[in-house]
């Protein structure tokens, strides 16, 4: 077990913490996925004191990259504070189930979502389908990545957010951001595009991860040394990550995500079998 | 430059304020635990860190209220009002 109280064991997190957030900033993602699995296998942290770690951290990836790409509209707060209503609403729900579920069962639910979100990502045909219109959609504004700010047609508004109250149900019950599971909802069913949908996300995960963050801290159950490290590495990373999305190919991102989908579903698996 | 809707500018600053002061307070924090001591500073940057997107809310609902955009104000509010309920039980159970 490493001791992060030693100096280079501090700067070797912040450096893990740094992959996370470019990850995170990249596709969407708090970075929760990474942060956790490095925290309880690395470090041996328990559960609870590495979610504490992770959700600071998460908090860092979301805020540093979601400042930069609010200022170039990419996001659609509006869309982003609709669905993080329900999402919250889910989460709350999903804290008070994970009382009641198997740890075993928990990481095969996670697993098998992560599976579903990779293979529509992989083999979803030409990426999203044009917006349709109609009762359950509206109309919102957000930047293109050509620049051009106009507004856009979203679909299935309400029915999206029912399912990002399972999201945020599945985010709070496996400890995670959310993110690999809202990402695929607003660009597959809702049809907005990738780059905004990730965007969108990383606004919404701020949110969700000050909600569990805040718990944590007010009961003293954040390390600040692991927390501390983790944050900073994250933040850095999460705008080192904001950079590098701008020259990003859209339909590579998607592979990619979908690659970090089956990655995070393996080791779910091998978590719910009891080998990790 | 900042494109989109006025709301994205103000919630873009409440975050970049709250996560550079709090970065910068958790930077200063870990010199100072690899020194043997500065949790206390970690802690308050920490703090400064996870209020940002509460600030960034604010900020947005200040602005949609401005605008007299009652629809997405009250979603911004309800949005809070969530948030704080959340808190609440999760702090109580």
């Amino acid at each position: 077990m490493l001791s992060p109280m030693d100096p280079v064991m501090l700067f070797v997190l912040v450096l893990i913490a740094v992959g996370g957030g470019i990850v995170g900033a990249l596709f969407g993602l708090g970075g929760g996925i990474i942060f956790v699995p490095v925290l309880t296998i690395l470090f041996g942290l328990d559960v609870t004191a590495a979610s504490a770690a992770s959700l600071i951290g998460v908090v860092a990836t979301s805020s540093g990259s979601a400042a930069v790409y609010l200022k170039k509209g990419l996001p659609s707060i509006r869309v982003g504070m609709f669905l993080e209503i329900s999402t919250c609403i889910g989460a709350a729900v999903g804290a008070f189930m994970a009382a009641y579920l198997a740890d075993w069962l928990l990481c095969l639910i996670f697993a098998g979502v992560m599976i579903y979100n990779g293979y529509i990502m992989a083999f979803s045909p030409t990426g999203r389908s044009a917006p349709q219109g109609g009762k359950d959609s509206g109309r919102f504004t957000w930047t293109d990545t050509n620049g051009t700010t106009g507004e856009h047609t979203v679909d299935h508004l309400h029915s999206g957010a029912a399912m990002c109250t399972g999201a945020g149900a599945l985010s709070a019950m496996t400890g995670v951001g959310g993110g690999t599971i809202k990402v695929p909802i607003m660009n597959i069913y809702m049809h907005i595009p990738i780059k905004t949908a990730a965007a969108t996300s990383n606004y919404m995960i701020g949110l969700t991860a000050f909600t569990g963050a805040i718990v944590y801290f007010i009961r003293g159950q954040v390390l600040p040394e692991y927390a501390a490290a983790v944050a900073v590495g994250a933040f850095i990373g999460a705008t080192i990550g904001t950079v590098i999305n701008q020259h990003v190919n859209a339909r590579a991102q998607k592979r990619y995500f979908s690659v970090i989908a089956f990655l995070v579903a393996a080791l779910m698996l091998l978590r719910a079998g009891g080998i990790l | 430059m900042t494109a989109g809707p006025p709301e994205n500018r103000r919630a873009a600053v409440a975050l970049q304020y709250a996560s550079y002061a709090g970065v910068a307070v958790m930077a200063v924090g870990l010199v100072l635990i690899a020194a043997g001591v500065g949790e206390t500073v970690a802690l308050i940057g920490i703090g400064l860190l996870i209020i940002g997107p509460v600030l960034g809310l604010a900020a947005v609902l200040v602005t949609l209220i401005q605008e007299k955009d009652w629809k997405w104000a009250g979603t911004a509010a309800v949005l809070a009002a969530v948030l704080a309920v959340t808190m609440l039980l999760s702090y109580f159970f």
